[in-house]
């Protein structure tokens, strides 16, 4: 018997799971569940449209600002509280109570501290995915191998060498965990976050749709959505792949 | 130059106490070995050298700091990096940059790594790892290597092998090197004197000079064999806290009256 490659499962699994939604699809309304030519021709209908790229443009800007913003932040807040011991007792009490904070708390309270534009959908953003990059940076600042930090103080290498030659590869690898879990949260709740708060972005397209019924969009934006988000992933892991290239470099 | 010397050293963690009233002359340009039962406190005189530990009491004399290079247990190289950048990192600030390439790839080359320079640690044996130690150690531009236990985790050929080069590159570079081993026969191939040392706190039970041709020192050698069998008697006595007792002073007699004799 021939062997199945990866790609043919990948296309089988697709053509199992359309075939599945086609025959829910057929035996329901398409308020309920519309078929999934209805809901990529929405797609497309949206990818025609000029005011489209305007909310999707909003949209990728609000997530990956907010992103870039929580990891800057996240690895210097990482960094004082690993090495400033005043820090850790002030800060790492709150940053394992960022974490349980529900998001719709944040959410509430940036309507009342924050005017309704990026601003908001950035700091609800910040406030959720922060804690979890810290944590993940400050595990792998515990986890630095002391060994060579000790042979470089024989060396007599300098601080800022240690930095970025010992510190920052050794590190990585937490950093990136860290940053893979926060990529998925970012693009939830940046939309979240447009739908209740802003009235731009996709999210606030997706409450549009939502006050209209019209479960043929929200399908159709949710997976542009998705497409976005493994869009990000990939580039995430292309990035980690090539910082941690000596893990997969065979000679 | 006057040689290292180590006053009334005493060094202790809680109340283990490792170095008490420790004191020691470690010539210039030469390999002293130092050789005592696991534990005994040969690794903490090392760090204590380097600067990596403090010492309670006492004092080192004629030691730049700043001009030391160490060959650990393991080879503590950079994961991330290849063999030429590993020597590249230690060697950046300490040789101009225009010569910076040649210096590293004649070094890679003196311990036979240089067709090996692409590869990063995880891709080397053992073996080859440590040589790449021994090049950074050598390759830096200090007076002073310490050693400790380099080759402990590597089968007996290759062990022999590494004594060759570091006699090799000793030879090159003339470094004053302090080698601690818990194998007597390892130290007594290489080493110019040995230092043997009893249990912690860590006393010297002898010191002797090893007044036989590097050539002739082959494993199964006679006069080497009589040295270690001395060494391993008074190591073993002094490794159950007997270093001031009788029979140690019996075992020394009885090893410097064959030697008069020979």
């Amino acid at each position: 018997m021939s062997k199945i490659s990866p790609h043919q499962n990948k296309f089988t699994a697709a053509l199992v799971f359309l075939g599945l939604w086609q025959s829910a699809a057929f035996f329901t309304s398409p308020v309920i569940l519309p078929s999934p030519w209805v809901v990529l021709q929405g797609m497309a209908a949206y990818l025609v449209k000029g005011d489209f790229y305007v909310d999707l443009g909003l949209t990728v800007f609000r997530g990956v600002s907010a992103y870039l913003l929580s990891t800057v932040l996240a690895v210097v807040l990482a960094f004082l509280i690993h090495y400033f011991k005043p820090f850790e007792r002030i800060f790492y009490p709150y940053l394992l109570a960022l974490q349980v904070i529900p998001r719709i708390s944040w959410i509430l309270l940036a309507l009342i501290w924050f005017p309704l534009n990026s601003q908001i959908v950035i700091f609800i953003i910040l406030m959720t995915i922060l804690p979890v990059i810290t944590i993940n940076t400050l595990e792998g600042l515990k986890g630095i191998d002391g060994a060579l930090l000790e042979m470089a103080r024989v060396f007599k290498i300098k601080k800022s060498k240690i930095t970025t030659d010992i510190i920052f590869p050794g590190i990585s690898a937490h950093v990136f965990s860290g940053l893979k879990v926060a990529m998925g949260i970012t693009w939830k709740t940046v939309i979240m976050a447009e739908l209740l708060t802003v009235q731009s972005g996709l999210g606030a397209e997706m409450a549009y749709a939502k006050t209209s019924f019209a479960t043929d969009r929200i399908l159709s934006l949710t997976l542009l959505i998705v497409m976005i988000g493994l869009l990000f992933q990939k580039l995430l892991l292309k990035l980690e792949r090539h910082m941690e290239r000596w893990k997969f470099n065979h000679g | 130059m006057d040689s290292i010397r180590l006053e009334h050293i005493s060094k202790g963690y809680d109340h283990l106490k490792v170095l008490e009233d420790f004191t020691l002359d470690l010539p210039h340009k030469e390999i002293t070995c130092i050789v005592g039962p696991s534990g005994c406190g040969k690794t903490t005189l090392l760090n204590i050298l380097a600067g990596l530990d403090r010492q309670d009491e006492g004092q080192v004399e004629n030691l730049d700091h700043d001009r030391i290079s160490y060959v650990f247990q393991e080879p503590r190289l950079l994961p991330w990096k290849n063999a030429e950048d590993n020597l590249k990192f230690v060697l950046r600030d300490k040789i101009a940059a225009r010569d910076l390439d040649d210096y590293v790839k004649s070094w890679l080359d003196k311990v036979e790594l240089l067709p090996f320079r692409n590869y990063y640690p995880r891709q080397m044996s053992g073996g080859m790892m440590q040589r790449l130690a021994l090049a950074r150690a050598f390759a830096m531009p200090s007076d002073v290597l310490l050693m400790d236990e380099p080759f402990k985790g590597l089968d007996a050929p290759l062990r022999h092998k590494m004594l060759e080069l570091t006699r090799k590159l000793w030879g090159e570079e003339k470094k004053t090197i302090i080698f601690v081993t818990h194998d007597i026969q390892e130290s007594l191939l290489i080493g110019h004197r040995v230092i043997a040392l009893s249990t912690r706190p860590a006393r010297i039970l002898d010191d002797i000079t090893v007044d036989i041709q590097v050539k002739d020192r082959k494993i199964g050698c006679v006069k080497l064999a009589r040295v270690e069998g001395y060494l391993y008697d008074l190591i073993e006595h002094g490794s159950l806290g007997l270093s001031n007792c009788p029979r140690i002073t019996q075992i020394k007699q009885r090893y410097y009256d064959s030697k008069q004799c020979l």
